[in-house]
């Protein structure tokens, strides 16, 4: 029978063990090299069916506790559906007249703004899986040509990046992350000859804006309700021309050589159901 | 260690990430999750000492880190040391009432959540303002006290030695 002392040893032994093994696994995970990754999309895709299934019985009992939960917004939201569905049932007429102008409408559907880039559409699976994370599953993958970085939008704007890819499935970075970082570029409302100012923006959490505090010299004039769009810099991982959203306030620095400018995003999202991943990367 | 006992261990690991990817982030409250990893952490720590909670944190964390998009490793770190210090908290304690464990886990279950956000500061993640860290703890700290005597539970049962074997006299391995 082991003494107190030999348990002890042994205790604090598996302690530093486990605790060396997390930081080996953190260091190789941040220098990104392939093991950890190559173990996560096994892992992913061993964990797809059993989030897939847990999601379609889940799914009415989710929208009840949401409904239990936001209450006042679900009224909102029924109220904006009712005045959606006078306004429809009133254009029925107008679109009974012309079904050719019907199924042009349906061919502008896509989203204009990627001008031809190809994209692919993919359901958006599930949100955070724990409390300090801000990742979107997706439910396309490697096999739809989706690689690590590519642009994820939806008909609003700027979705996010994806993070990690397994064969089906996706993880989505959304530009709400503090972690993640893109340029963009800010555009005088209204005027079309301006060529933007560019700058490097940063999320600051779920529910919040995403605040551009490097890039904006003080002298630049930038005004609420300006257009903010992806730069496509050269170092971008970005197409350019994606809308990201609008200024909604615009601070100095506190050493005052540039501004804060913070941007309200265009895409809700929490409402999000169907997004694009651009299949788009930059040319080296 | 028994093969039955690694099974049963492995299954309520299994269960308890299920758990977490499936029921828990499809149901926040007031935009927190419940942490199902941390409460079977705790349990196991609780149940089966510094050992096994440091072992259920490390693997089920590992998972979870896995699964999502963030720093692999960071929760596996996080949770193992909690796992290990609920297990050490419980070294001498003699009595059996139930009070004990809850306020170990009431205690456990905070100081988890704010370690967490300080070692992904540390490591650059901005924890502090992807989630509202005082809600966060709240909740979780609430949902882990009303959860952890059910866990404890299933992880006794999961830890405890294989009755059949014992009995028979055959061997462990």
């Amino acid at each position: 029978m082991a003494g107190p002392g030999r348990s002890r040893r042994r205790r604090r032994f598996t302690l530093i063990v486990l605790i060396l093994a997390s930081l080996t696994i953190l260091t190789i995970n941040f220098r990104s090299t392939g093991p950890v990754q190559a173990v996560g999309r096994v892992t992913g895709s061993v964990f797809a069916p059993v989030r897939d299934a847990a999601a379609w019985v889940g799914h009415p009992f989710a929208n009840l506790w949401d409904s239990a939960f936001h209450y006042s917004e679900v009224k909102r939201d029924n109220q904006a559906l009712q005045r959606r569905v006078d306004e429809l049932e009133a254009r029925k007429v107008h679109d009974q007249i012309d079904q050719r102008l019907y199924r042009q409408l349906l061919a502008q559907a896509d989203i204009t703004y990627l001008d031809g880039l190809p994209s692919v559409a993919a359901q958006v699976t599930s949100g955070p899986l724990s409390n300090f994370q801000e990742s979107l599953a997706i439910d396309r993958g490697s096999g739809d040509g989706i690689k690590v970085g590519m642009a994820v939008v939806t008909d609003q704007g700027l979705v996010g990046r994806v993070a990690t890819v397994a064969g089906g499935r996706a993880q989505v970075q959304p530009i709400t992350d503090p972690n993640l970082s893109f340029f963009v570029k800010v555009y005088a409302r209204g005027d079309k000859e301006d060529p933007g100012t560019t700058g490097e923006a940063h999320g600051m959490g779920t529910g919040r804006d995403i605040r551009i505090s490097d890039g904006i010299l003080s002298n630049v004039r930038v005004s609420k309700r300006d257009p903010v769009y992806t730069s496509g810099v050269s170092t971008s991982t970005y197409p350019p021309g994606i809308p990201v959203g609008t200024v909604s306030t615009v601070a100095p620095t506190t050493d005052r050589t540039q501004q804060r400018v913070d941007v309200n995003p265009y895409v809700n999202f929490d409402r999000l159901s169907i997004v694009r991943v651009v299949l788009w990367e930059p040319t080296p | 260690m028994t093969v039955l006992r690694v099974a049963k261990i492995t299954f309520i690991g299994f269960l308890a990430v299920a758990l977490q990817v499936s029921v828990a982030a499809q149901l926040p409250i007031a935009g927190a999750m419940v942490d199902v990893i941390l409460i079977a952490t705790i349990a196991a720590g609780l149940a089966a000492g510094p050992e096994a909670g440091a072992g259920v944190g490390f693997g089920c964390g590992l998972l979870i880190d896995l699964l999502g998009a963030g720093p692999v490793g960071m929760t596996a770190l996080v949770y193992t040391m909690i796992g290990y210090g609920v297990g050490v908290s419980q070294i001498g304690v003699l009595r059996t009432s139930r009070l004990i464990p809850l306020v170990s886990a009431t205690i456990a279950a905070p100081v988890a959540v704010f370690a967490y956000a300080w070692i992904g500061e540390v490591l650059g993640q901005h924890l502090f303002a992807v989630a509202d860290v005082p809600t966060v703890a709240l909740v979780v700290t609430v949902s882990t006290a009303l959860l952890c005597l059910p866990a404890r539970a299933a992880m006794a049962w999961a830890f405890a030695e294989d009755d059949v074997r014992q009995i028979q006299g055959i061997g462990r391995w």
